[in-house]
């Protein structure tokens, strides 16, 4: 069987969109490796995954994305990706050249599933506005043909979970009475769907003889309440432009024509910093990732951290957040994929050989765990996961300690609840650190904040984790975590706990 | 004069609930304004929120005393939380997040009384009770505990852990670590002694208002 690779190594023009910058280039080499290199690169042993992490990885080694068998057959086969979860899940459109043989799919393990598209609705061939959450729940606009005056196509608001599609049909708040709904997430960029699978979205009540009516809206926990987008914009219409951010605290970040405007739930707003730019992305940090255009017409990508101040990374072109604060970005052409963590950048080395992927590929999104996706800049290349590679998994050493929980409190402060927990050591030799302690099956609705990474080498992937650097933990000694979650629902926390120790990947 | 069986009836009612344990708690309070507005912060927490696991403890806050200070507005609860700050707050573990919201205007110190119930919760997270004062913003002065609590009573095992934390150098008011001191639960005979008191406590009220009949 042979696999067809496509690279693009030269770009044409350039079109930016926050800080993804779509590239438009000339198919320009296309290459083939054999069936006996893809078997080489296929599904990797767990147990061969990253030292340290939370550290930006060294090398890694790469797992290919499988075209859909159903939509293969209809030409240059086309496959985009736009997202990137936690549990290694990408999500992206694939299928044929033709945008109606193509579709929305999310990949797992590199395999894909296709995204159902109910009857009556098809989907828009741009997944730029779908996105993914680390539960795997996915959000996107599917269209519909009308004939309502001048309005021939509407644009419907939907929700995967478990790959079966939820149609959201918010109730009216205040627009007037008639007309025909047309409701669909916001944020086309980055952001409509946050990590609790809430959803930020517009509808639009399109009247008989011209005239619209725009409102806002927040879809949580099943139910929708209205978002008032008048303490940021002069009315509550549509906003100015596309990019809109919602965080997994419900905040939401829109952009207005000085800047970037936060609007918190309880409708109060914070302003961020002019150097800021435009919001493209957010983490559970509290971190927003934004853009701006210099005066030379560069894009480049900030950080705003509303306790330290923005951070400037300089011309730049595609740029993910991940929830350690680490950025994968690439620089413009020639293209070159690096990852900031904390002031320190670092280059993304691609497998040479095994398989041989282009130094001019773009991959920047970015999980908690350090995995990347891509390239992101063409449609006609194989895509991969990228996974750190290192020298082996911690050891789970739950049988040697005891872990106390505390109870917990809501400090009004963050918004966060609180819990301390405590491992001790229940053996008599010493245990070698650092020390983790991971959070199995925590509901969807609390979400771990700073958290040190996901797990990806001990199973199972994507559970969230907290690090003590300890170097050893003596007979009886105990060490202390503090857990912190982002529960706007308000809901119970429950978890089971995992217990990882020494040097390897978690 | 009339104050007295008054005094005495809030002394000695006991507690609405059967307590395992009751805590005298006590701050100094003189480093936070006089006039100022702040807020009494009592939070229960289930430890799982599961159903299996709620109900099965409850808290009562009595016996409030603000040292020249005065309690203002109604209460604010959410969960199992009731009652006012004359007669007392219960806290229920009816839900995962449960509690009592109560501003005042301080005075030279705060005392209160805790009586809890001390049932394990089964899942290994344990209830917890934790107090806090908040300032007009509904922000709680920042102390040195995880989550700005002064105080927490975590029930997991007889006694409960109790916790205590002062001001952290950040706040604008310097409070010290509450004082808290358990008291002995009245034995079982004690309730017809308890229920004396109240009789005795009527009877007075009674003659006290006679003379202005």
């Amino acid at each position: 069987m042979m696999m067809r690779v496509y690279f693009n190594l030269l770009g044409k023009t350039m079109v930016t969109h926050g800080t993804h910058i779509e590239s438009f280039l000339s198919p320009s080499y296309h290459g083939n490796i054999n069936g006996g290199l893809r078997k080489s690169v296929s599904i990797l042993g767990l147990c061969m995954l990253a030292a340290m992490p939370g550290m930006p990885a060294s090398t890694y080694t790469a797992t290919p994305l499988q075209l859909p068998a159903d939509l293969a057959d209809g030409g240059q086969p086309f496959m985009q990706v736009y997202g990137f979860n936690n549990l290694g899940q990408v999500l992206g459109e694939a299928g044929a050249s033709s945008t109606d043989r193509r579709g929305p799919h999310v990949w797992t393990n590199g395999v894909p599933t296709a995204l159902p598209i109910p009857t009556g609705r098809f989907f828009a061939g741009w997944t730029g506005s779908f996105k993914i959450n680390n539960s795997g729940d996915v959000a996107g606009d599917l269209l519909e043909n009308v004939v309502f005056g001048a309005i021939t196509q509407l644009r419907h608001a939907y929700i995967w979970k478990n790959f079966v599609p939820t149609e959201l049909v918010p109730p009216r708040f205040v627009c007037p009475a008639g007309g025909v709904l047309s409701a669909a997430p916001m944020g086309y960029i980055s952001g409509g769907l946050n990590n609790a699978g809430h959803v930020f979205g517009a509808s639009a009540y399109f009247y008989q003889g011209g005239g619209h009516c725009s409102e806002h809206w927040l879809y949580a926990g099943g139910s929708f309440r209205r978002v008032d987008l008048s303490p940021v914009y002069v009315t509550d219409g549509d906003p100015p432009l596309g990019y809109i951010v919602l965080n997994d605290a419900d905040q939401i970040a829109l952009p207005t024509y000085t800047g970037t405007v936060i609007l918190n739930p309880d409708g109060s707003t914070k302003t961020a910093p002019p150097a800021f730019g435009w919001p493209t992305g957010a983490n559970s940090r509290g971190q927003f990732l934004g853009f701006y255009k210099a005066q030379s017409g560069e894009a480049h990508i900030t950080l705003w951290d509303p306790q330290t101040g923005v951070t400037d990374l300089g011309s730049s072109g595609y740029g993910y957040l991940n929830n350690l604060g680490q950025i994968a970005f690439s620089l413009p052409y020639p293209f070159q994929s690096k990852i900031w963590d904390n002031g320190t950048v670092t280059d993304v080395t691609y497998p040479v050989l095994n398989p041989p992927i282009s130094l001019n590929s773009i991959f920047t999104l970015i999980n908690d765990a350090g995995q990347l996706a891509g390239p992101q800049n063409d449609s006609i290349s194989t895509k991969y996961v990228l996974t750190p590679s290192g020298n082996g998994c911690a050891d789970a050493i739950g049988g040697s300690v005891s872990v106390t929980r505390g109870g917990f409190r809501y400090n009004r402060a963050n918004q966060h609840y609180t819990q301390t927990i405590a491992i001790t050591n229940t053996t008599a030799g010493v245990l070698t650190g650092p020390f983790s302690v991971a959070l199995d099956g925590l509901p969807q609705s609390a979400l771990l904040f700073g958290v040190a990474g996901t797990t990806l080498c001990d199973a199972p992937q994507g559970s969230p984790y907290l690090n003590n650097q300890a170097a050893t933990l003596a007979p009886g000694a105990s060490l202390s975590f503090t857990l912190e979650f982002i529960n706007t629902q308000g809901g119970s926390i429950n978890y089971s706990s995992r217990v990882l120790a020494g040097p390897g990947g978690r | 004069m009339r104050t007295i069986p008054l005094i005495l009836f809030s002394l000695l009612l006991p507690p609405t609930l059967q307590a395992d344990i009751i805590y005298s708690v006590s701050l100094n309070t003189t480093a936070l304004p006089s006039g100022g507005t702040f807020y009494l912060d009592f939070q229960f927490f289930d430890g799982s929120g599961l159903p299996s696991d709620l109900n099965n403890n409850s808290v009562a806050i009595s016996n409030l005393a603000l040292g020249g200070g005065a309690t203002t507005g109604t209460p604010a609860f959410t969960g199992g939380g009731a009652g006012d700050a004359s007669a007392g707050f219960t806290l229920n573990d009816t839900q995962f997040f449960n509690e009592v919201l109560q501003a005042f205007h301080p005075g030279s110190f705060l005392t209160f009384q805790v009586a809890l119930t001390t049932a394990i919760d089964p899942g290994g997270t344990p209830d917890q009770l934790s107090f806090a004062i908040l300032d007009s913003t509904l922000l709680e002065l920042p102390t040195n505990g995880v989550a700005n609590e002064l105080l927490s009573i975590t029930l997991n095992g007889t006694p409960p852990t109790v916790a205590t934390y002062g001001t952290a150098s950040g706040s604008p008011y310097s409070i010290a670590a509450p004082s808290v001191q358990q008291t002995d639960i009245p034995e079982p005979g004690g309730t017809g002694a308890l229920l004396t008191a109240v009789l005795v406590g009527f009877l007075l009220a009674k003659r006290v208002r006679a003379p202005a009949q």
